[in-house]
Parts: C-alpha cells; structure tokens; sequence
C-alpha cells in the first residue's frame, strides 16, 4: 500500500509540474476582469479557446496546419476610446520587463501601433503578448500556443 | 452578464460569417475579427517592421523551463549490467551481454540557463533490469532470503528481472543535441521482482516477490552527442536487502536515444 501511495504521490508531482503561463499577464487579465465586474464601462474581457475558434472558423480548421488549429487560447482586453487605461500601462511596462517578454516588433499596421512580444511557453509554443492602439482605443491580445511571428503577421494583416 | 453578451455578440458576428467561402482571421484595435477578404501580396510585404530582439544583450539570463529537447536524459535508453560480487564466486554470477537494462522515460524536464549550455535534467520512467545467469541455476525465497537452485532437465534460459519507477536527475554541462556531459542520480522505486526459467520444449516457471531494496539509488555519467547518449549507471547498494541476498555492486552501461 506504502509503495502505490509513494508511487501515486510522485505521478501527481509530476503532473501539476506542467508548466504554466505566463502569471504577470494573469493577474492583469484578472484585474481587467474585476473593473468589468465592477461596471467600469469601455473594458471587455474576451476568452476564445482553441476548440471554439475551429467551431468559429470551420473552413479554417480543415486546413491541417491553419493556425486555427494550432492556437490554445486567446485572450483579449479591450479599452474603448474614453476608458481608463491604467490597465493598459500597466501591460505595457509588463510588457517591457524583459524577465518575462522579448520584443520581436514594433510596426505600424493601417494606422495602428502594434508592439508584439513573446515568452517561450513549454517546448514547442510560444506566448505572444500584442499591444494595438490606435486613437484613444487600445487592445491586449496574448495568444498561447504552436505559433509563430509569421502566423501573427498574417493575423494582423489579415491573411 | 455583459462578458456573456459581448460573447454572444461576438459568436453571432462570427457565426454570420462562416458561410463564406474565404474565412479571414484579422487582429485589430478591434479584437480578432472574422472576415470574408483576399489578402494582397502587398501587405505581406510590408517593411516597417523593426526587431528590436537582444537589444540590451541581456537575454542570456534567467531560467527556461523546457521538455526533453533540452534534456540530457533520452526517451529511451538500452543498457547492460554488470554485478561486482562483494563475495567472489557468490550464487550471482551473470552474462553481462544478456543481462539487459530497458529504460523509457516517457516524460522529462529540463531547467536550463537561456542558451541551453547548462541546466538540470529530469524525468519520469519505467526501467526493468534483466540478470541472466550463465549456468542452470534460478533462486527462491528461504525465510526470506535469497537462495540459489540449480535446476534440472534442458535449461533454455534462466533470469531474474525487477522493474521499477525511474527517477533520474542529472547536471548537463553543454547542448545535449549537440555534445554534452551530464552526471547525476536516480533513484528506482522497484514494484516487481521476480525470477523465470525457460526450459526447451517451451516450458515457463516463475517466482515473484523476492526481498530486493525498495529504492535502488545510484550514480550516472553521460556523454550526449546529437541523437545518442551514452550512459554509465552506478548501483552501489545493489540490488538485494542487506543480509538477504549476495551482496553486490551492480554496474550499467548503455545507450541512450
């Protein structure tokens, strides 16, 4: 019985040792989360998962290697025009601490100011942190799974 | 409530979309879109990008956490033991070329520095140690301990096997897809033990639970190159309690893929 429980126990490590994403983006996502709750108006919070962007774009999905069906999940934070951005600094100096994020681009794609980030997440995927502004309006995008900055290219210019 | 209404406005917006023919994803201030547009080679030319990747030159810092791409210890692992008897000419005597050392690790994990030239290595396995005797002998427990049995009749073949948790760990020093040098422990949490003997004409004995160690704790040294490893495993208390089976030190050596 000693031997299952040790033996159980150690596969149990071993599986809550997978890795996780990254926790700075988080507990700003968290954050942005409760200022909805709140009734901050101008924030919205928007989760797809991977399965339901295949629901969401079928056509998509039956290509093998879309990028539809390499993405885990995306989340989004959108600030409207006359909402507060203290959110937004804030991701934007996350953003910048290099502990977490490396700086791939900073371009200027149909008048919006897109700054793409990324952190290596398990072996083969990659986090990709985007900040778009435009005007006053603003959007956090962080993007989990099997891509790349290609794949980001064609999601920003529309491919 | 509105987290759900902008949900299933955006569902809607997409859903609206879905009959067309070219389906586009397209991110902008606006959030993922959905559109229904051919996209230009113009756009995809676009040059304003500017990587401002290794600006500081600071990257190399810091801890990656990775899988077995950067893990010294591989999937699966092929090795043959050797036992150095504390007494010479002891009941174990084996055919070092027989006497097999299966290992599969079907998951590791890897900590290394940002460029991958040195980190810790871990993993989780299965490894079954083989002990084949040269001569027609087998064992069996005798108030608990071990005691050797020759055997009658046309012996075909004659083994002891335990198979066990594999914990290893291990400190590389370089790339292991490139060339590598590791040392380290592991530790096997044994779950079986037992003996078989194969006569000729197809006949099969075994005997399970023999009093062997628990944790059998040892020392690796390794040597990575590309796609191969080669190993070196150190048992230094063997593989039987004390006092209840020949006492030995048992040697590996072996492969790594």
């Amino acid at each position: 019985m000693k031997r299952i429980i040790i033996v159980f126990g150690l596969l149990l490590f071993w599986c809550t040792a997978a890795m996780g994403q990254s926790k700075e983006f988080m507990e700003l996502y968290g954050k942005a989360g409760e200022a909805l709750e709140k009734g901050e108006e101008g924030i919205t919070t928007v989760e797809i998962s991977g399965k339901m962007l295949q629901e969401l774009v079928p056509s998509k999905a039956k290509e093998r290697f879309s990028i539809v069906n390499r993405i885990e999940i995306i989340r989004q934070i959108k600030f409207a025009e006359w909402a507060p951005k203290g959110i937004f600094e804030e991701m934007e100096r996350l953003a910048a601490d290099k502990r977490v994020y490396e700086q791939m681009s900073l371009m200027n794609v149909e008048g919006q100011r897109v700054a793409v980030y990324k952190a290596p997440y398990g072996k083969l995927k990659s986090e990709y942190l985007i900040l778009i502004s435009k005007g006053g309006a603003c959007l956090v995008c962080d993007i989990l799974g099997n891509v790349s900055m290609k794949d980001i290219l064609d999601l920003l210019y529309g491919k | 409530m509105k987290r759900i209404l902008v949900f299933c406005l955006m569902a809607a917006g997409v859903l609206s979309f879905t009959s067309a023919d070219a389906q586009t994803l397209k991110l902008g201030v606006e959030g993922l879109t959905f559109k229904d547009t051919t996209y230009h080679d113009a756009l995809y030319a676009h040059s304003l990008i500017s990587v401002k990747k290794n600006m500081n030159g600071n990257k190399n810092t810091g801890i990656v956490i990775g899988g077995s791409r950067r893990s010294s210890i591989r999937p699966f692992e092929l090795g043959w033991n050797m036992a150095d008897l504390a007494i010479p000419g002891d009941f174990f005597d084996i055919n070092s070329w027989k006497s097999t050392q299966v290992t599969i690790n079907p998951f590791n994990l890897s900590a290394t520095n940002r460029k991958g030239t040195f980190g810790l290595s871990m993993a989780l396995g299965i490894r079954a140690n083989n002990y084949s005797f040269n001569d027609a002998v087998t064992m069996e427990k005798v108030g608990g301990s071990v005691n050797p049995i020759n055997l009658e009749g046309n012996v075909k073949k004659s083994k002891f096997t335990t198979a066990a948790i594999h914990i290893p760990m291990e400190i590389t020093v370089g790339r292991p897809y490139k060339l590598a040098f590791s040392v380290g422990g592991f530790a096997d949490l044994n779950f079986n033990s037992h003996t078989k003997v194969k006569y000729k004409g197809g006949k099969k004995e075994k005997l399970h639970r023999f009093p062997v160690n628990f944790i059998q704790a040892g020392f690796t040294a390794r040597v990575s190159c590309r796609y191969l490893s080669l190993y070196c495993n150190w048992y230094p208390g063997g593989v039987f309690k004390d006092g209840r089976g020949p006492k030995m030190q048992v040697w590996s050596v072996g492969i790594g893929l």
